[in-house]
């Protein structure tokens, strides 16, 4: 029952943060001056147009822009909650499908650096925390500060000059065919390169540096030594029981992973050029196109949401001293 | 993103350094080419190359692509899909005859229909490439006008046909006009109010100039008559010269496939027997085009001018474009928006054979300024324009691989302006601005020659904002007016003007008459333009007692509108004021220095909106335009020679915009590979830039 009752609570937090962020979202998509007309007349001067205040007025009343802002924010809601998320003023299109349109390039990128950062981080992470102070050690720590330490556009930049004075050819963008055959798949291969280096790294190297430090706090624990005392294996240690406690920060970290995802690293994916969500949403926040930017943000921010609460559920389901927490609450 | 452009700027300035080293090894080893930038000044010996006419091996008619689609029954054979030998259009070679097949890599952002649209686009007429200011025929056949011009004929060429091979006659150009491009009018074609209930916006919605005259105080708009399939004409209610030219600077795309659009547009002449063309509504219409093209348009309005005006970004809308597009993916950043030669594209070469020569142009989308210069400068982009700054890089790392061209620019000098608002709000400093000392004092109060040096590593000359050398108009003495640097005399002239000034430090003068510093704002788009100019003009007008600030607003167009600019940095960039006048006549309301005068002018010569009658000089410029626009008879040409003269000399006299360096050229990299690329041109927005190079006789050889 308190598992459910548990489980409740969340869900009814999560519902409210949605809600604040609904708010926040649509306030503070509209704090830069002007609007979508505003973007528009600016165009069309520098196309040489006329444009006189009564076609300005009539262009504000047709986008709506005009309104209230607790109106126009009603309105949104009201077409979120019953699956119509506008149109995006910008592309003539439905936000939604602008949204569908770069999601596969998107998820493709982060998935694939996303395990790139698991795959190598807990292994080197383990080797660091059972090997402290020794040269492989020191060595990840290193690289590990480097990463953290290089803002990701400024070592995408580098590399991207790298790739052209090594190979002549600077290696940016996707490229334009499907991965469909093996010579497209190598072309796509070489491109992902600098992204998964990129985006991946600092992930990668904040995730070696708590992992480590987890480890290492496990490692001098009572129970630790008092389960190696009774002859357990050192593998079996690390892996059967410092590691359930090791994964906490992993874990926890899932609600802006999941959100990172769909986002696709915006500046990062803007300097690679890379054709996934973020530069759609630069795009939409600088032509203040609402309806499209507030989309994207609000997905963004659905989905951290559920990432919390998947992380929450699952700490809950990894860690029962959560549980026990939970229900000593419930209790006084 | 700042400190990003700045690092990618340094990590640039570092390959550049890298390139020099290896380019100055190189050039022990290899011959010289002697024609690419290796100097500091790279623009001294540029664009000499000689192409070599490659020999064409086998003189086939059209392309290998397009044969193998006939021979296989997909395509209908040469000769039916252009337009019949005695209508043709046969281009005179650029250079040399040219051969099928390859492509060229060109770069636009994201929001380029503009930059990419010239490579492709033909207008009904087309000015000359020789820079005259002529137009000739080019969609059309021939044209011609009665005596006093009021009657313009149009022919067309018989057998010419869209991309998708539907034929292109008369009625293309007449459903154009009368239903995309004609507000509501009146039964005597003036047009209806636009608070009047039967108002409604053209199609496109962009009510074109060129198509109406003004007689006894009002607008009438011109009448489009079909003689034949392929012939038509327009009349006017008075005298319009300067029609031809008119159109291919505002509307040189005067036509629309009628059997694609006729389900897009709602006719309002209420005809309901037209099989070619149903009366539907505005809602159905609108159905149509968001099932048709993909999208949600939510209004008539907007889904008229995306589909109608910018009728070239869509892929599945028929043209008469040389390259037309495969899909729609222009505004999709990382990729390659391709657009292919058209099957029945109209102009042959002087052999005869059907061009474009190349089987492509591919469009990398790029939006950050620094990816596409990396792109250039690893030499993966055959034409490339580059920007001053980034010049002396490209021009460098590509040598070997690319030639330079040098065009002539339209350019009234550099881009380092200053544009005093004649009307500007504050009224003190309106009376200021007008001051033509006051303007002389500004001009000589800053040294050019170390503006050049901090701006143009010392490449661009002391220089008025005045007409570039090599064009007509250019005058030595209006390019140099007030260019010799002289604080003191500045400040003698300043010192009539403003309240007396003790020089103290940290202070400034006082307007005339008030307890106002002397300041002039100046309003920015972006906070990163011009940086450095700034400064150092607020250096040397702080020594003069004139305090300099900025005001940062993205909607500087807009603030323009409402008079709310007192100063901007706006350079005019005019090829002559017969074609092109906007820029140094004060007839649009989004000049700075016109402020309310273009406002007049803009609203019919009225003040009912807040514009302001001109006079004097001002006034001067708009009756020299106006002859322009009225010349005819056989004196024509005289009287616009004079005029265009008349408007030059007048802004020698007054330098209402301050310019300070000369113009830089508009410099091409263009791989070598790419021939027929002409040696000079010039690059300007009526002459519709790239189109200059007549991209359809580009061709790609290794010799």
């Amino acid at each position: 029952m308190s598992k459910i009752k548990f489980i409740g609570k969340r869900l009814g937090m999560s519902v409210i943060t949605l809600w604040l962020i609904t708010v926040v979202v649509f306030f503070v998509i509209q704090l830069p001056p002007g609007d979508f007309v505003d973007y528009l007349v600016e165009n069309m001067v520098a196309e040489g147009e006329t444009v006189t205040e009564i076609e300005i007025e009539a262009m504000r009343e047709e986008y709506g822009t005009n309104r209230p802002f607790f109106v126009q924010y009603a309105d949104w809601m009201k077409g979120i909650l019953t699956g119509d998320w506008g149109v995006s003023f910008f592309y003539n299109q439905k936000v939604t499908v602008k949204i569908g349109e770069t999601l596969g390039a998107t998820l493709a990128v982060s998935f694939i650096t996303m395990i790139f950062t698991y795959l190598l981080s807990i292994p080197i992470a383990i080797y660091s925390a059972k090997h402290q102070y020794s040269v492989g050690d020191y060595l990840a720590t290193f690289i590990g500060f480097i990463g953290m330490a290089i803002p990701n556009f400024l070592f995408a930049i580098i590399l991207m000059f790298l790739s052209y004075k090594w190979f002549g050819k600077p290696i940016m963008g996707l490229p334009d065919t499907p991965p469909t055959s093996w010579p497209a798949i190598k072309e796509w291969i070489k491109h992902m390169i600098i992204p998964i280096i990129v985006i991946g790294t600092s992930g990668t190297c904040g995730l070696i540096r708590s992992t480590r430090a987890q480890m290492l706090d496990e490692q001098a624990r009572p129970y630790i030594l008092s389960t190696r005392a009774r002859g357990v294996s050192e593998p079996a240690l690390t892996y059967k029981y410092a590691m359930r406690s090791v994964l906490n920060p992993v874990v926890s970290g899932l609600g802006g992973m999941i959100s990172g995802i769909f986002n696709g690293s915006t500046i990062t994916a803007i300097v690679l050029m890379l054709p996934t969500q973020g530069p759609v949403l630069l795009k939409a926040l600088q032509s203040q196109d609402v309806y499209l930017s507030g989309g994207i943000l609000l997905i963004s921010a659905i989905l951290v949401v559920i990432g919390t609460l998947i992380s929450d559920l699952l700490l809950m389901a990894m860690d029962p001293r959560i549980k026990d927490l939970e229900e000593s609450k419930n209790e006084q | 993103m700042k400190v990003k452009r700045r690092l990618l700027s340094i990590v640039l300035a570092l390959s550049m350094v890298s390139a020099a080293l290896m380019g100055c090894g190189q050039d022990n080893t290899t011959t010289p080419s002697g024609d690419t930038g290796t100097s500091s000044k790279p623009t001294t010996a540029v664009g000499t190359k000689s192409t070599p006419t490659p020999e064409i091996k086998n003189l086939e008619k059209e392309a290998p692509m397009l044969a193998e689609k006939v021979a296989k029954g997909e395509l209908p054979k040469l000769e039916d899909r252009i337009p019949k030998a005695s209508d043709v259009m046969v281009e005179p070679d650029v250079i040399s005859l040219g051969q099928y097949g390859g492509s060229v890599k060109i770069t636009s952002n994201d929001g380029g229909r503009w930059s990419w649209g010239p490579y492709t686009e033909q207008g009904m007429f087309r000015f000359k490439q020789d820079g005259s200011g002529e137009v000739e025929a080019n969609v059309c056949k021939n044209f011609y006008s009665n005596a006093d011009g009021s009657v313009w004929t149009i022919e067309l060429r018989e057998g010419m046909k869209w991309s998708d091979g539907e034929p292109f006659t008369a009625d293309d150009v007449i459903f154009y006009y009368d239903h995309c491009s004609v507000p509501a009018l009146n039964a005597d074609r003036t047009a209806v109010a636009v608070d009047s209930p039967d108002y409604y916006n053209c199609f496109t919605t962009k009510p074109y100039n060129c198509y109406q005259v003004a007689k006894d105080g009002k607008k009438y708009w011109a009448k489009f008559d079909k003689v034949d399939d392929y012939k038509f004409t327009v009349t006017f209610a008075a005298p319009k010269p300067s029609f031809a030219q008119e159109v291919a600077v505002d509307n040189k795309w005067m036509f629309l496939p009628k059997h694609f659009y006729k389900d897009f547009v709602a006719r309002k002449d209420g005809v309901t027997n037209d099989p070619t063309f149903p009366l539907i509504t505005e809602e159905q219409a609108l159905e149509n085009a968001n099932k048709a093209f993909g999208k949600a348009w939510t209004s008539y309005k907007t889904m008229g001018k995306d589909v109608g005006y910018y009728n070239w970004d869509y892929a599945i809308v028929p043209q008469l474009r040389s390259f037309i597009a495969v899909k729609d993916n222009w505004n999709k950043v990382g990729e390659t928006y391709t657009l292919v030669r058209n099957p029945y594209f109209w102009k042959v070469d002087s052999e005869g054979r059907q061009l474009p020569y190349l089987d492509s142009i591919e469009v990398l989308i790029i939006n950050e300024s620094e990816q596409a210069v990396l792109k250039a400068t690893a030499g993966e982009i055959d034409l490339f324009s580059p920007a001053s700054a980034d010049f002396v890089t490209v021009a460098m790392a590509t040598k070997d691989t690319h030639t330079i061209y040098k065009w002539t620019s339209a350019d009234w000098g550099s881009p380092y302006t200053i544009a005093l608002n004649q009307t500007a709000k504050d009224l003190d400093k309106r009376k200021l601005f007008q001051d033509k000392t006051f303007r002389e004092a500004l001009s000589i109060g800053v040294d050019r020659t170390v503006l050049s040096a901090t701006l143009s590593n010392s490449e661009a000359d002391p220089y008025q904002c005045a007409v570039s050398e090599g064009n007509f108009g250019y005058s030595e003495t209006w390019a140099k007016k007030w260019t010799e640097y002289g604080p003191g005399r500045a400040n003698e002239l300043l010192d009539k003007l403003t309240e007396p000034w003790d020089r103290k430090e940290g202070t400034y003068r006082k307007m005339k008459g008030t307890n106002k510093d002397l300041e002039i704002v100046i309003t920015l788009a972006d906070a990163s333009q011009h940086g450095d100019f700034i400064s150092l003009i607020t250096t040397y007008y702080k020594k003069l007692g004139i305090k300099i600030s900025t005001k940062v607003d993205a909607e500087e167009s807009k603030a323009k509108l409402n008079n709310d600019v007192e100063c901007s940095i706006e350079r005019p960039s005019v090829s002559s004021p017969a074609i092109r006048p906007d820029d140094i006549v004060p007839m649009r309301n989004f000049k700075c220095w016109t402020g309310l005068y273009g406002k007049w002018y803009e609203d019919g010569k009225s003040e009912k909106n807040g514009g302001i009658a001109p006079t004097g000089d001002m006034l001067e410029l708009v009756n020299a335009y106006e002859a322009i626009r009225n010349a005819v008879g056989p004196d024509r040409n005289e009287i616009i020679n004079e005029n265009v003269k008349k408007i030059y000399k007048l802004h020698e006299e007054n330098i209402w915009i301050i310019g300070f360096l000369s113009a830089s050229p508009s410099r091409w990299i263009v791989n070598n590979k790419v021939k027929n690329f002409p040696k000079t041109a010039m690059s300007v927005d009526e002459f519709r830039f790239a189109s200059m190079m007549r991209p359809e006789q580009l061709y790609i050889s290794e010799q």
